[in-house]
């Protein structure tokens, strides 16, 4: 969605690249990854560590059979996963993003963002995993359904079932929560 | 999946794409504890390579923290346990004489009578009793040899023959064996199998655990993505329990399972057929994650 030039790169084809160009080429796009998935701004530092440390304790291992992106989208799925078991051990409710850098100063736009973020966090806190990633990475990145299916291991038409579930879904909440005062 | 956007949806996802980017300080932060971490643990995947033959650990005391009401109750259900184990030897062990006395009554009664002095004249009447329990052991007792077949045993078959019988009827192999295609027609069959079952039809009844088994079966196929194989899974379950045990949460999964599979208004239909109202069901929020919101029109 964001880096179009990265979009469905075969890895394969690609000559090994050293890890720090990997890092540079996609940390924004797992950040993001794990922001969807609904970790809480706070450890987003931790999260983030996690996944790139796993990535290069695999990275050796990875042969290039999926895309570089699925690949590191299910890294951060289980990173993810792990945090959650943990908070929701902590009974930590999940904060509010603070108030964005991108807003530029605008009240108006921060306030629009904040609750964007709050409405998205909620949605996603209903949904059980396998939902969260295809929300996630079909629905807020724009991965294709065959990305989403290769990283959630689902058959591609049900994901496309889900896909359009959770969008009639997504808009009900939105609905819902914006009328409320 | 160019249906049914919401601009307002639409509009809040636009907001946070656009402020999901991380600032590059976050990138340099990570970059840098990243880094640290990897070489520490090459500093320390090297020291262990080094230490070829690493020492034993050395064992910590560890100290018993329990506390002593727990030690005491612990103690106690030792003691329990140990009570239960005795019990049931004790138990054995006279079930085994019990038989060894069953099986001497027996080869007395059926001896030939032999020349009885008077001191065992004196035991006639426990030789009666002792008769008297022979006439019952084929019914009470299990038969000393395992091929000896006793005929009276036979006396016990009918009460085992239901058990012995566990065959399943037939339709549920036959829904399974059907290909799963989610026409039409499939679908009136599933909104009939989610007709509450009657529970005047005799077919075998499974237990609640039985029950419980199959709907996380199913449960578990939806989870992966396996929609038919869960409607498989209920109609075998239907069609072997007709009692209705947990009747909603069969249907609620089946409801999840034709929402996984596109048909919403099938999965609306069998929904209707809820106790309650599926929007004041507890399983809500999982039926208006799999079918979208509206799940009653």
């Amino acid at each position: 969605m964001h880096d179009s030039s990265l979009a469905v790169e075969p890895f394969a084809s690609l000559e090994p690249v050293p890890f720090r160009t990997l890092y540079e080429r996609h940390f924004a796009f797992t950040w993001r990854t794990l922001r969807y998935l609904g970790v809480p701004e706070p450890l987003l530092d931790d999260a983030a560590q996690e996944v790139w440390v796993v990535v290069h304790r695999r990275y050796a291992e990875f042969e290039g059979r999926s895309d570089v992106k699925t690949w590191l989208f299910s890294i951060a799925i289980n990173i993810e996963r792990n945090i959650r078991r943990v908070e929701a051990r902590r009974r930590c409710l999940v904060p509010l993003p603070p108030e964005l850098s991108t807003s530029g100063g605008d009240p108006q736009l921060a306030r629009e963002e904040k609750e964007a973020w709050a409405l998205v966090l909620g949605f996603v806190d209903t949904l059980d995993e396998t939902r969260r990633a295809v929300f996630a990475a079909c629905l807020v990145e724009g991965l294709s359904a065959a990305e989403t299916a290769s990283i959630t291991e689902l058959p591609v038409d049900i994901v496309y079932n889900r896909v359009r579930a959770l969008r009639r879904s997504f808009a009900t909440w939105v609905e819902r929560h914006r009328s409320e005062p | 999946m160019t249906d049914e956007r919401s601009p307002r949806a639409e509009h809040v996802l636009m907001r946070i794409r656009a402020s999901a980017d991380p600032a590059s300080s976050a990138q340099q932060r990570v970059l840098a504890r990243v880094e640290q971490r990897i070489a520490l643990e090459a500093a320390a995947s090297q020291a262990s390579v080094r230490e070829l033959a690493p020492p034993a650990p050395r064992e910590m005391p560890v100290p018993n923290r329990t506390p002593p009401i727990t030690r005491v109750a612990g103690r106690l259900g030792r003691w329990g346990l140990f009570g239960l184990v005795a019990g049931a030897i004790g138990y054995q062990l006279g079930a085994h004489h019990e038989r060894a006395v069953n099986e001497a009554a027996v080869e007395r009664v059926s001896a030939p009578p032999q020349p009885t002095s008077p001191s065992r004249d004196a035991l006639a009447p426990s030789r009666d009793a002792a008769s008297s329990v022979a006439s019952r052991v084929p019914a009470s007792a299990p038969p000393p040899d395992d091929a000896v077949v006793d005929p009276s045993a036979t006396a016990i078959a009918p009460s085992r023959a239901p058990r012995a019988a566990p065959t399943p009827p037939t339709p549920a192999r036959a829904t399974r064996a059907a290909p799963a295609r989610a026409t039409p027609a499939r679908a009136a069959t599933l909104a009939r199998a989610a007709e509450p079952p009657s529970s005047s039809e005799a077919t075998p009844a499974l237990s609640m655990n039985e029950v419980l088994e199959r709907l996380q079966r199913a449960q578990k196929a939806i989870h992966d993505g396996q929609p038919h194989a869960a409607l498989a899974e209920l109609d075998a379950l239907d069609a072997l329990e007709r009692k209705g045990t947990l009747a909603d949460e069969r249907r609620v999964l089946r409801a999840l399972a034709l929402c996984d599979i596109g048909l919403i208004g099938d999965a609306r239909q069998v929904l209707s057929q809820l106790e309650g109202s599926a929007n004041e069901s507890i399983y809500r929020g999982r039926l208006e994650q799999a079918c979208g919101a509206a799940l009653e029109p």
